[in-house]
């Protein structure tokens, strides 16, 4: 399984995906599979009982902030030849995700949505699971930051009479740098500030 | 068409607004050097304060359209089901239904009101308070359950929450409050800080608190400090 490494210029994307084949390549995909929204029309749409138990990762919720002062210009890509600036911009994205387990007695049942839920807490929760997401995402240009894994209840949902034992109310908050893509073409660089010697300070 | 009221309590409150923290925060310093007796009190106003903000925020997240017809038959309204053939033989019933557009939708939609004046807060102790929903909706609008196919996720608990402390971000009270809320809510009592227990609807039959609640309490240093 090839596993997505995240781009800070396509930040959004490669952190779904960077997820997404985190978590299918330490999880046993026949037994599990992994979405990256709520599975409601999924679920409408599949054939039940569910032959697999469902790992969701819905996004909630993203702030973002400015990093550093100003501009927030990170880079100004100067051309020495052109004399143009192409500054790119930085920013910090939390991304708060609800995750949430959907087993059925096909699928394994109660025993599979607790192995789910053991499975996700050693993905994602600690100082471990920490290195071996950065491993997993940095492709050299910024990797994916766990901030918070935890919660997690067990209820019972019924779809078409089927029984669904699902996991809600559990939280995973990541951060990852962004940087805005650069420009088609740049724009002038001030290459020198003309001052002209007659210029005195009055008072 | 309902006036929106974003903020109710039997306990007399002024608007939570950015300077209303800003003055609890100066009186909590005030207490803390001239008179240590009145710490409680004032713990006990800045965490009020901050539960009825978070209902306010909560209450408008509930403050969809008004829609009183669009009760059951009507919302979602059953209009048969067709048979869906496939390669393999097995052949799949697929129910429809008719919808309108507000539905499923945040600001969540109001049908009896309940859910939107459902938020509430009230006083477990000095410096603890919860805001809950005591509908019978709370818990499934808030994870997404429901008995026909469609079932859309708003949570409204969870939003709300985070936006209060994107608010308290900004007051000079804010280096008080943490958030536990990421705990497991099984264990709400072991720690301190902001609480956050979901109840399931079957407490509901026993006539237990019900629904989706959020809980706010004053820092553990508040405790320290009344003992030294």
């Amino acid at each position: 399984m090839t596993q997505t490494k995240f781009d800070p210029e396509h930040w959004l994307e490669t952190t779904f995906r960077g997820i997404k084949d985190y978590v299918e390549s330490n999880v046993n995909t026949r037994i599990y599979q992994v979405v990256m929204e709520f599975p409601a029309p999924l679920m409408d749409a599949t054939i039940l009982p569910l032959r697999k138990t469902i790992i969701h990762f819905e996004l909630d919720d993203s702030p973002e902030m400015p990093l550093g002062f100003g501009d927030n210009n990170m880079v100004d890509n100067y051309d020495s030849v052109t004399q143009t600036v192409n500054p790119q911009e930085a920013r910090i994205h939390h991304l708060n995700f609800d995750v949430g387990i959907w087993a059925s007695d096909a699928s394994g049942g109660t025993t599979s949505r607790m192995r789910a839920r053991q499975i996700l807490s050693g993905l994602f929760g600690g100082a471990q699971a920490f290195d071996r997401l950065k491993t997993a995402t940095d492709g050299g240009d910024g990797f994916i930051e766990i901030l918070r894994f935890s919660g997690g209840s067990f209820a019972i949902d019924t779809v078409n009479d089927q029984r669904l034992y699902r996991m809600i109310g559990c939280e995973l908050e990541l951060r990852v740098w962004g940087r805005t893509p650069k420009l088609d073409e740049g724009g002038p660089a001030i290459e020198e500030i003309f001052q002209d010697p007659g210029l005195t300070i009055l008072g | 068409m309902a006036k929106f009221v974003p903020y109710q309590s039997r306990k007399a409150f002024l608007e939570p607004t950015a300077e209303t923290f800003d003055g609890i925060e100066e009186a909590i310093r005030w207490a803390e050097v001239e008179v240590p007796r009145e710490l409680r009190f004032q713990m006990n106003r800045l965490v009020f304060h901050m539960a009825i903000l978070n209902q306010g925020i909560a209450r408008k997240m509930s403050f969809g359209p008004h829609e009183p017809s669009g009760g059951p038959g009507v919302h979602h309204q059953y209009l048969g089901h067709r048979f869906i053939g496939s390669s393999s033989g097995e052949v799949r019933r697929e129910a429809q239904y008719k919808t309108t557009n507000t539905a499923w939708k945040i600001p969540v939609r109001r049908i009896t009101q309940a859910y939107y004046l459902g938020w509430k807060v009230r006083s477990l102790g000095p410096a603890v308070w919860i805001l809950y929903n005591d509908s019978r909706e709370a818990y499934f609008i808030e994870f997404g359950i429901h008995t026909s196919l469609r079932r859309v996720r708003r949570p409204v608990r969870k939003l709300s929450l985070r936006k209060t402390m994107e608010i308290m971000l900004r007051t000079s009270a804010y280096h008080r409050i943490w958030v536990d809320i990421y705990a497991n809510p099984k264990y709400h009592h072991q720690g301190m800080g902001f609480h956050q227990h979901v109840s399931g609807a079957g407490a509901a039959v026993t006539g237990n608190l019900r629904g989706a609640y959020v809980g706010f309490t004053g820092p553990m240093v508040f405790g320290q400090n009344q003992r030294s």
